[in-house]
């Protein structure tokens, strides 16, 4: 295999992921005062399961180039069950805030990943044309 | 590219916290109107948050898992207090009535300064969230370099 799409593909899906739980966030934040409202989150380990299958990939053939990976879907949205408050909204302030700093980091692993792996492609490149 | 959603969503926080803000001040101020033009004393009033839906064409739909679930935040109505105002014994008063007392509008200041530090927190949050998001897209246009 030439150029591994495998992480670019694992890293640009987990990318999404991040966005998406940090429009969730925003979403628990910005009612965090309305009542009824019910806390948001991404469930994740259904998400990484399907990542491990995804890189166990079956091909009959050494010449065989890898499927493409599959944006990260099927990925659900959960209802928080936390008891909360009075008024049937139950966002936690704090939680929310370290969730959004924790995606927020995740993100820029991510991005740095991503950005090593091009480098490392544009070095090979660079170094055939000289 | 779907990171500037969280700006329509927080973004209905910030409009609908610098209302409730709004609302607060407006309270304070009429602390002690003892008149109104609608008659009678100041009322205390309160805003009612409700959920919104954001706009369907903001969803990416061949994305399985976005199920339309994220919501903003919109103030839905303003609602006027109908707990009973202040009675104080003031005889010399223009708005006192035949007994001597005067009514004064239902607010009260602790209340009120309570909901007023619930909102400044509620705003910077939302701050937060859209200070957290700029960054992120800002990593973002930085791949490859």
């Amino acid at each position: 295999m030439i150029i591994d799409y495998t992480t670019i593909d694992m890293l640009t899906g987990d990318l999404d992921l991040r966005v998406l739980r940090n429009e969730l966030t925003a979403s628990n934040i910005a009612n965090v005062d309305t009542p009824g409202y019910k806390s948001l989150d991404l469930e994740f380990t259904r998400i990484l399961d399907q990542a491990a299958g995804r890189l166990r990939m079956m091909t009959t053939d050494p010449r065989h180039l890898p499927g493409p990976a599959d944006s990260a879907s099927g990925a659900t949205v959960i209802e928080s069950t936390f008891p909360g408050r009075a008024d049937g909204n139950n966002v936690q302030i704090e939680d929310e805030m370290l969730k959004l700093t924790q995606n927020s980091i995740k993100y820029n692993v991510s991005i740095q990943l991503l950005t090593r792996k091009l480098n490392g492609l544009k070095n090979a490149l660079m170094d055939a044309r000289r | 590219m779907r990171l500037d959603t969280v700006f329509d969503i927080s973004g209905s926080a910030l409009k609908s916290q610098m209302m409730r803000m709004e609302v607060i001040s407006a309270n304070l101020a009429n602390i002690n109107a003892t008149s109104t033009p609608e008659g009678g004393p100041y009322r205390r009033r309160d805003v009612v948050f409700q959920s919104r839906p954001l706009p369907a064409e903001l969803f990416s739909d061949h994305l399985a898992f976005h199920d339309n679930r994220l919501q903003g935040v919109e103030v839905n109505q303003v609602v006027t207090d109908s707990s009973p105002f202040n009675r104080r014994y003031e005889p010399h008063h223009p708005h006192a009535g035949p007994d001597g007392y005067v009514l004064y509008p239902n607010v009260n200041v602790v209340v009120e300064m309570v909901n007023m530090m619930g909102a400044a927190r509620a705003y910077e949050a939302s701050m937060a969230v859209i200070l957290s998001t700029k960054s992120m897209i800002a990593k973002t246009l930085e791949i490859g370099r």
